[in-house]
């Protein structure tokens, strides 16, 4: 009797604290596994789908259904030219052609305030969307032997994203999800980040 | 969280070059304002300068690899090669220099090409010594040769064109075309013979302006 008692407060201690901690005014953060997929303009450029990325985020549950935050991360695009390349650079009215192997880079930093709407805070699978609004700085670089062509550019931008996060035990769940990124201006960015990860309440 | 950023970045970022070759970059560098069309004969001296840090000395069967395929780039390209500039001159010299070691200061230049009694037969000859300029400068090059251990240099000067200042300083001496092999002399002689072969007829194919 005395172990069905212990067994009971337990599950309603759980299941208090799982209905707690879906409620407004507890905090989050999140860290996913980024792979992300290049679109647009940058594939000119980088190509090839990358698996080396992360991204980290923070959230204020300001209502049962909504939380603001911010979010950032890294993701980095690579491709290895085939061939060789030439550059073509006229300084002082001179021109340097450079030939060789060239390697392409892509570094992308999002600073992101953002916003998330939980279409059901509760159960087992709780879906998501999103919308991050803010400033990408975007490395763009081409290697040829030891030199390198640069330009970095901070950009303003738009991320929306959708997902969803099943709870995996008290305070932590499993999060899957994708977010799209869009920059504006002369040399858009963007991209479809896919998200697996874990996010933490407290 | 910036550092925790920085590590991502650099832990993200993915190598690069896998293999030395890779690395191996040929410069060429043009003025657009010289008609190189002007220019007809050229003269190679037989030595091909050898600038090092310590007393090695480069392979004499090296040296003619590297002098007879500058010719033969030169002479594929419609120039004519004169053989005894102290008699006849040519419209321009073409230097020859391999370096290896960085960071050498270009005003030791006649140290290394004052030897070359060429210079005798033109009129300008620099009492002072010289060194190689390039007109509005070689950007990649910041006035001082810093490159990759191992790189050949092919310089085309046009003697005829240079203004002598007797101030007891070395003279500017205009350098009209200038190509580099970037790190080609590390490696096997076979390697070395193959990436400079393909080298030099990359500094060719960057310089159509060069082909009469």
């Amino acid at each position: 009797m005395r172990r069905i008692h212990l067994f009971i407060f337990v599950l309603f201690f759980a299941l208090s604290a799982k209905v707690s901690m879906a409620q407004q005014g507890t905090s989050e953060f999140q860290i996913n596994y980024a792979p992300t997929l290049p679109l647009g303009e940058v594939t000119d450029f980088t190509g090839s789908f990358s698996f080396r990325g992360f991204s980290a985020d923070y959230s204020y549950r300001i209502k049962k259904h909504f939380s603001v935050g911010f979010g950032t991360g890294v993701s980095t695009y690579y491709e290895n030219v085939p061939g060789i390349a030439s550059e073509q650079i006229v300084e002082n009215g001179k021109i340097v052609t450079i030939t060789g192997k060239r390697f392409n880079y892509t570094n992308s930093i999002p600073f992101l305030a953002t916003g998330t709407y939980f279409l059901e805070p509760e159960g087992q699978i709780q879906p998501y969307l999103g919308l991050g609004i803010g400033g990408y700085y975007v490395m763009k670089w081409a290697e040829l032997g030891m030199y390198s062509l640069r330009d970095n550019n901070f950009v303003f931008g738009l991320a929306p994203r959708a997902g969803v996060q099943m709870p995996l035990s008290y305070g932590v769940s499993m999060n899957l999800g994708a977010q799209y990124n869009a920059t504006f201006g002369e040399s858009p960015f963007s991209s479809l980040d896919f998200r697996v990860g874990l996010a933490w309440k407290f | 969280m910036l550092g925790f950023l920085l590590a991502g970045v650099i832990s993200c970022t993915p190598g690069g070059a896998d293999y030395v070759d890779d690395l191996d970059l040929v410069l060429t560098y043009e003025d657009p304002a010289v008609n190189y069309t002007d220019y007809d004969t050229y003269h190679l001296p037989d030595s091909v300068v050898y600038i090092t840090n310590d007393n090695s000395t480069l392979d004499p069967t090296m040296e003619a690899f590297i002098l007879a395929k500058v010719n033969s780039e030169f002479q594929g390209a419609g120039w004519k090669a004169t053989t005894d500039p102290v008699s006849n001159g040519s419209d321009v010299v073409l230097m020859v220099t391999a370096v290896d070691n960085l960071n050498v200061e270009y005003y030791s230049w006649w140290d290394y090409w004052g030897w070359w009694p060429g210079w005798g037969y033109y009129p300008s000859y620099p009492t002072d010594g010289f060194y190689p300029y390039y007109p509005g400068g070689w950007g990649y090059f910041g006035g001082v040769y810093s490159y990759r251990t191992g790189t050949l240099l092919v310089e085309m000067v046009d003697p005829a064109s240079l203004t002598v200042v007797n101030d007891g300083e070395p003279d500017p001496l205009p350098v009209i075309w200038g190509g580099a092999l970037n790190g080609v002399l590390d490696g096997s002689d076979q390697i070395v013979r193959q990436r400079i072969d393909r080298g030099l007829d990359q500094m060719m194919t960057d310089s159509p302006y060069l082909i009469k």
